[in-house]
């Protein structure tokens, strides 16, 4: 058969430019440590690690949420276990006054119910960093109304009113925060409600375990008449009888708030756990992207290797093509 | 005797000489681009007789002998069109897939599910200026690149255009050139000129050329010239040529700008649609009329509209949840309206998709809550963020997957313009190969040649210088 010069060297050329084509294929590989470098590589590897790539994404805000969640959480924990200590000294104040063998000062024993309570409210208007815990979604100052007889911005407030036969003190509790639910998203598929409302932790309205405290140290603070009980006088049986009433209903608050405090340290592990979760996944979900995305280097370096020979004696296959000529050996 | 022995030297000198030429012009045209080999046909010239037997009276050499194969013609001529259709193919979509950015970690893909992220986080920290700071940022790198994307296609769409125009000329300045050539071969038919058969090796070059843009057929005529089609319709008869024209038509309804082929009458209107079956310029009508057409009414796959749809789909429901919304300082029971998007509530798409500019002014106004005054409240946001993995967002797929689904699309489309081209030119070089070892030039060959040329004009140079002594001996007898 014949063949003609421009065969030659058209067979001679399409080879050449493949080889050099793979060549470079490879040394990008290497050098980028990338394994596809256009959408017609290899595509479906690229949009399964484009989808890894942004699954991981994703959970790393999951992550996020969940610590930002945990560190509200957390100082709930701390908050709730602060005002089931003040609820605890209440009670104890309720027993030591309750003994009527003893000569406590009772208006003094008063006062310090009193500065429990202050204690309670000022723990139940912590903020983590800036947004209120207990307010329901109202966590920032200026979603709470203050209008008269309120004075401040925050979520519960102490207000000193008229003085009544009922409330000789006048002090009552107002509440300014809703009870609504704060959630977040913790997968993609599951939500977690990550606040603790004022109901859940007060009662009804979110104030009625402090209106209880303000009863007792109504008790404790005026006799029945209303005047301000001198210091030696004894709670007579109707008041001691009221006060055990009421020392019940801070005892069963006093229980739930523990209990609150249980859920909440539940929910605490529940969400580190399902952080853990997240991360080991990105884990995994980061080796399938690498599989799917990065170049194996010890594969690369050897097809680089085999390219480059390849193309090594291409390039001396077309030496010797210039040399094989009749022309070369005519005189 | 000697008289004779100085014609036949004579006549072999010319031929020779002739050889020579002919092996000396196959030489220089070993590289010309569709060249075929010619070769010096010698015959013996007339006996005489003479003395009662018959003298040879020397060698003719006045014929050439070109080699051409129709079938490898007409089949090279279709693996050119296929080739050139698949070139033109890879040359859009590499555009697109320039344009797309893709493999890449700040493709559209990642940008949208950044968004939505931002909007998870946001939901996270309802009054954190950072996150609503972030939630705006990553809207404006999601729709930046939208703007990208659709310029970009509207781009690749106007460089197209303007090869197909390129392309239609040339298809008439060749459909004219062979004219041309097929005139000067009627012309002189019968004449000695018939043997420049370099013309029709020109006009071959100029079909295959003709082949890249369309599917060409060739019919031969008597008179030597040929009549050429596109896909079967007549583009050049004889002499005479019917021109193309491009018409660029507006759908009233959809507003969609097609291109259409056509041949023209004598004052240049459109008067058939041509469709050219395959080659350059259907591949780029495709992608005019189709894959960069935002407007495609074709149902085929047009990455300008998908992207077009997703930037629509994203703005409608991400405004649909953010116009109940409120933002932080948003106040009353009625929620403001305020759309995260614009335009609205008109549909957005690509180009057009911005922030709104109260909330790129000040993020406090994105409408994150549910209800006025709580600060708390992202109710909004969840919804937002929820929209990443909404299985029903678009097409029954998730933001991502659909984005997914037109890459795997466009790098499916550019994979197999990339084999196709491959396989074509593969064919296409082997049946250049087989055609050349028919009609091309082999240098060792047209060295042998030049070798038996020379010497045998040598010898016949020795016939003269003989035949000149032999006349020289008898004009010296008796003196």
């Amino acid at each position: 058969m014949r063949v003609s010069t421009n065969s030659i060297y058209r067979d001679y050329q399409r080879n050449l430019n493949d080889s050099q084509f793979k060549v470079n294929v490879e040394n990008i590989r290497i050098s980028s440590g990338k394994k596809n470098h256009s959408i017609s590589e290899n595509t479906a590897d690229i949009v399964d690690a484009d989808m890894f790539r942004n699954k991981i994404s994703r959970n790393e805000a999951f992550i996020k949420n969940i610590g930002s969640g945990l560190d509200k959480m957390q100082q709930v924990d701390n908050t709730l276990l602060g005002i089931s200590d003040k609820m605890q000294e209440i009670r104890d104040y309720v027993v030591d006054v309750s003994k009527t063998s003893t000569g406590y000062n009772h208006f003094a024993i008063a006062q310090s119910i009193k500065g429990a309570l202050e204690d309670i409210v000022n723990l139940a208007n912590s903020d983590n960093n800036g947004a209120y815990l207990f307010s329901g979604n109202m966590t920032s100052p200026k979603d709470i109304k203050n209008a008269n007889p309120t004075l401040n911005n925050l979520p519960f407030e102490i207000i000193q009113g008229t003085t009544t036969p009922t409330n000789p003190s006048g002090l009552s509790i107002v509440y300014k925060g809703n009870n609504e639910d704060i959630n977040v998203n913790i997968t993609d598929k599951s939500q977690e409600r990550i606040n603790t409302k004022a109901e859940e932790i007060f009662g009804a309205g979110g104030t009625e375990a402090l209106q209880k405290i303000i009863d007792i140290y109504n008790v404790v603070a005026f006799d029945q008449s209303g005047a301000q009980r001198p210091a030696s006088t004894l709670l007579n049986a109707d008041e001691l009888g009221e006060l055990n009433t009421l020392q019940k209903d801070i005892a069963d608050k006093y229980d739930e708030i523990n209990i609150l405090a249980a859920v909440n340290g539940s929910k605490i592990n529940r969400l580190e756990s399902t952080k853990d979760f997240l991360i080991d996944e990105n884990l995994r979900l980061d080796e399938y992207r690498s599989v799917k995305e990065d170049t194996d280097i010890a594969e690369s370096a050897m097809n680089l290797k085999r390219e480059e020979n390849i193309l090594q004696f291409a390039l001396q296959v077309g030496s010797r093509i210039n040399q094989l000529n009749l022309f070369q050996f005519l005189s | 005797m000697s008289f004779s022995t100085l014609q036949i030297g004579k006549s072999a000198l010319l031929a020779q000489r002739y050889g020579l030429e002919v092996v000396s012009n196959n030489i220089s045209n070993a590289n010309t681009e569709g060249y075929s080999r010619k070769v010096a046909e010698m015959t013996t010239a007339n006996s005489k007789y003479e003395a009662g037997n018959f003298v040879g009276t020397g060698v003719i050499a006045d014929q050439l002998k070109s080699f051409r194969e129709e079938f490898f013609d007409k089949e090279i001529r279709n693996s050119i069109t296929r080739n050139a259709g698949y070139e033109s193919d890879q040359e859009v979509l590499k555009k697109i897939e320039g344009v797309l950015g893709e493999p890449s970690e700040t493709g559209l893909n990642n940008l949208i599910s950044d968004f939505f992220i931002s909007w998870d986080e946001l939901s996270s920290n309802p009054d954190s200026s950072a996150y609503r700071q972030k939630v705006v940022s990553s809207a404006r790198n999601m729709t930046e690149k939208f703007h990208q994307l659709a310029e970009g296609f509207e781009e690749a769409r106007i460089d197209v255009l303007s090869n197909l125009r390129d392309d239609v000329a040339n298809v008439n300045s060749l459909s004219k050139r062979i004219a041309e050539i097929n005139s000067r071969i009627a012309d002189n038919h019968s004449s000695a000129l018939d043997g420049d058969l370099n013309m029709f090796d020109e006009r071959e070059v100029m079909i295959e050329q003709l082949a890249e843009y369309g599917k060409t057929n060739v019919s031969q005529n008597d008179d030597g010239t040929v009549n050429v089609y596109m896909n079967g319709i007549n583009l050049v008869t004889g002499k005479s040529v019917n021109e193309l024209k491009l018409v660029e038509t507006t759908n009233g309804t959809t507003n969609e700008r097609t291109i259409g082929l056509y041949t023209t009458d004598k004052q240049g209107n459109p008067i058939n649609k041509v469709n050219p079956g395959a080659g350059k310029i259907e591949a780029q009508m495709k992608h005019y009329n189709e894959t960069l057409d935002k407007d495609d009414t074709s149902g085929n796959f047009s990455i300008a509209k998908s992207i077009n749809e997703l930037a629509k789909e994203i703005a409608a429901n991400v405004n649909m949840a953010s116009v109940a919304g409120f933002g932080l300082n948003d106040t009353g029971a009625i929620p403001p309206g305020r759309s995260f998007f614009v335009p609205y509530p008109a549909d957005a798409d690509a180009l057009s998709i911005q922030v709104n500019s109260i909330i790129l002014n000040d993020p406090d106004n994105i409408p994150l809550s549910s209800v006025a005054g709580e600060s708390g409240n992202n109710q909004i946001g969840l919804q937002i963020a929820a929209l990443a993995d909404d299985i029903n967002f678009i097409n029954n797929r998730t933001p991502g997957e659909y984005y997914s689904d037109l890459l795997s699309k466009a790098g499916n489309m550019l994979n197999d313009s990339q084999t196709g081209l491959k396989n074509s030119t593969m064919v296409l070089d082997q049946m250049k190969n087989q055609r050349d070892t028919i009609i091309g030039v082999n240098l060792d060959e047209e060295a042998i040649n030049l070798i038996k040329f020379q010497r045998s004009f040598e010898a016949a140079a020795r016939v003269v210088n003989m035949a000149d002594e032999v006349l020289g001996t008898i004009v010296n007898l008796g003196r």
